[in-house]
């Protein structure tokens, strides 16, 4: 293929017979590009070569339509009459109709499996306004996709698993029409729960964007296996992961020559219960829950000696949730999120994440190595405006 | 259809907050290292939970369960009591629900037990268990139900599932004991064993009933600890030897009430410090670590740049993936080039 896609979505096909629609269950990718002028809808299995697509159709810019498959045409919520949300391809020049399903992960709080949120319905009338021949600013809308969406009360932060990076995947995971009985269709923990901690969201991070973050790492909430990586336009770098460069032997040398500000700044960034903890061992009884209130954290930071701070520090350092979080987010680098998540951090990362003259996100090794890159010329940044 | 219903941990901490968390007070979970009959009665257990991977290509049981008698008497939803039932001494239906979600089975299994723990009747005073209002509620709404309907009203229920998922890991990402089925690919599966009206049961919820062990009436709540261990030895030698990957979780009272009541201050102190340590793991795993991998990743830069090794640093990690990535291939993990990654998080 000569140009790049100008939009790209998970999504896979179906058969249509007698009346009913059958989703193929193979991964796969619709796109639409742009060739001599001429507009081809495409699609291929995620594990072909982006070169090689089972499906090209050449568009004449008004023939096609491509629109949701409701059941309740008119009405608020727009949902497919199946368990899973199906689009229509129609032509003005035939009788000839495609039918496609979306296999990125479903946002309906209520697990409905048709139900379009307003970033599916916003990737099928990007793709309608370019069949016909509309002027799209394909980047506005991509960004609004990828960062804007809401989800069934608006709180869906940024969810680029929908708008994909045009690199093969395969998913091990059977997805048929609907997700499965397995299928998580909403963000776990925004329902208020009943535990006994208060402040689930230990985190210190005031920034709006470290909950998109954290929002966007439950939208990958489908477990895969094993990635290919198949960059179409740029060859995917062999490279590493967080789990590897941030080992016990790495960080806990750090954590012992660090100044007592960066001490301090760490120990914020952790959930206020481990000092809280840490300052009832100090104590005799423990049988009733401490006050978790952030002011209650903070004091008992306050409270804690440098070297006592420290070893809660590697404490959390060797933990394995720790590790498994670097884990989730090294996929969440090279699945799309690295714009998001520099942004979260505040990091200088090149090009802001994105590939260069486009707007799709990094991915695969690249990504990770652009993350790497940023936090060096961010810490290169202050540094020198430290000495000032 | 429900909501999501996110993967929690098999870990005595999360079980203990969570029905906790549900209003059930004073029961603690205990993992069990061994099989051991000692340690068990030590314990004085209401109840078993046993884990395990579930093979998906074993048979279903059909007529009769691999070990046991399916008790569909057990099913029928509550009679009129007759005389006779009365001489049973107020004898309780079983509480049994099918299972509809693969990840609610954790807490669907322990519910299991406690919702048959709830007992009104003289029979057992000391192993009545007050499982809360929340939960007696919902015990009472699903009373005349049949147990598929039963499984529908638990995967149905938000605070139980917004309770489970306030529990799964910050990571997105399952570990091995939920990778889902795949044919070749093995879940984990939870159930329960537990005696109910003098009888020991197993509820698994895949089954279309309780499966009685023994005869009925052979199994009072007190010698329940010595019954269910030959039952749970025959149960693990059905797998193969080098199948170690199981997990046996006892329900007990609160430990550290027993300890305070026996005048046991050393054992209370053991247990206080047990306690502790599950809030600390429970607060890293609920714990949004984005901005403090931030933190160490610019201060780890920072250190290496000064040492001036921030490049060699790269390099030996990339190097070790590479090594990790093909020790994989080697042994026919992996699919793909040079290049193509398997994110192995464990």
């Amino acid at each position: 293929m000569a140009s790049s896609p100008l939009i790209t979505f998970k999504a896979g096909k179906c058969a249509f017979a007698s009346r009913k629609v059958t989703p193929d269950p193979t991964p796969g990718y619709l796109y639409l590009y742009s060739e001599d002028d001429l507009l081809h809808l495409c699609w291929r299995p995620r594990s072909a070569p982006a070169s090689d697509p089972e499906m090209d159709l050449l568009m004449i810019p008004g023939d096609g339509t491509f629109h949701p498959l409701v059941k309740n045409p008119g009405s608020e919520s727009v949902e497919s009459p199946t368990t899973g949300r199906i689009f229509v391809l129609k032509f003005s020049s035939s009788s000839q109709k495609y039918y496609f399903w979306m296999q990125s992960a479903p946002q309906n709080k209520d697990g409905k499996l048709g139900w379009f949120s307003a970033r599916d319905q916003k990737i099928g009338q990007v793709i309608d306004a370019l069949l016909q021949g509309e002027e799209v600013d394909i980047e506005q809308e991509a960004r609004e996709i990828r960062e804007g969406g809401q989800g069934d009360d608006g709180d869906d932060g940024g969810d680029a698993d929908a708008m994909e990076v045009d690199h093969g995947e395969s998913l091990t995971r059977q997805e048929t029409g609907g997700a499965g009985q397995d299928a998580t269709g909403g963000d776990p923990r925004e329902e208020g729960h009943a535990s006994r901690e208060g402040g689930a969201d230990g985190g210190r991070a005031p920034t709006d964007t470290n909950s998109l973050v954290q929002n966007f790492l439950q939208s990958l909430n489908q477990p895969t296996q094993t990635r290919q990586q198949q960059q179409q336009h740029q060859q995917d770098i062999p490279y590493t992961t967080l789990p590897e460069l941030l080992t016990p032997a790495t960080t806990l040398p750090f954590i012992s020559s660090a100044t007592p500000d960066q001490i301090d700044t760490l120990c914020s960034m952790l959930p206020p219960e481990l000092f809280l903890l840490a300052q009832e061992s100090n104590s005799t009884s423990s049988s009733s829950d401490p006050n978790l209130t952030p002011a209650a954290g903070e004091a008992a930071i306050e409270a804690l000696s440098l070297e006592q701070k420290k070893e809660i520090i590697v404490r959390a350092l060797r933990s394995p949730q720790f590790q498994q979080s670097l884990g989730s987010l090294t996929v969440a680098l090279r699945d799309g999120g690295l714009p998001m998540i520099g942004e979260a951090l505040r990091l200088d990362i090149e090009h802001g994440g994105v590939i260069r003259g486009g707007s799709m996100p990094l991915g695969g090794g690249r990504a990770v190595e652009a993350f790497v890159e940023g936090v060096k010329r961010t810490v290169e940044e202050e540094e020198r405006k430290a000495k000032k | 259809m429900s909501g999501g219903w996110n993967t929690i941990e098999s870990d005595a901490g999360v079980f203990t907050f969570l029905i906790e968390s549900l209003g059930c007070t004073n029961i603690q979970f205990e993992e069990l290292i061994s099989l051991d009959p000692e340690s068990l009665q030590e314990l004085n257990p209401i109840g078993v939970i046993f884990l395990f991977k579930y093979p998906t290509n074993e048979k279903h049981s059909g007529d009769k369960p691999l070990d046991g008698e399916f008790d569909y008497a057990a099913l029928e939803p509550p009679q009129q009591t007759s005389s006779e039932e009365d001489g049973k001494d107020g004898e309780q239906p079983v509480w049994f629900a099918a299972q509809t979600i693969q990840n609610a089975c954790g807490t669907q299994a322990l519910l299991s037990v406690l919702l048959n723990k709830d007992s009104t009747n003289a029979e057992d005073e000391g192993a009545k268990v007050d499982i809360g209002q929340d939960l007696r509620d919902f015990k009472e709404f699903t009373a005349a139900f049949p147990s598929d309907i039963r499984g529908e009203a638990l995967s149905n229920s938000d605070l139980i599932r917004s309770v489970h998922n306030s529990f799964a890991r910050s990571s997105p990402f399952a570990s091995d004991e939920t990778r889902l089925a795949t044919g070749d690919d093995d879940v984990y599966h939870f159930i329960a064993y537990t005696s109910i009206n003098s009888t020991l049961y197993e509820l698994d919820g895949l089954q279309p009933a309780p499966i009685r062990h023994g005869d009925p009436g052979a199994c009072p709540a007190e010698i329940f600890a010595d019954a269910v261990v030959p039952v749970l030895q025959r149960r693990i030698e059905r797998y193969p030897a080098t199948e170690i990957r199981f997990n046996l979780l006892a329900m007990c009272q609160d430990l550290r009430v027993r300890a305070r009541e026996a005048g046991d201050m050393e054992g209370l102190r053991r247990e206080e410090e047990k306690r502790r340590e599950w809030r600390w793991e429970n607060a890293l795993r609920r714990h949004n670590f984005v901005g403090f991998v931030g933190e160490v990743m610019k201060g780890v830069t920072g250190m290496k740049l000064k040492e001036g090794s921030h490049v060699k640093w790269i390099e030996d990690a990339t190097a070790s993936t590479k090594a990790r990535m093909e020790e994989r291939k080697r042994k026919g993990e992996v699919g793909g080039e040079v290049g193509g990654e398997d994110m192995d998080i464990s």
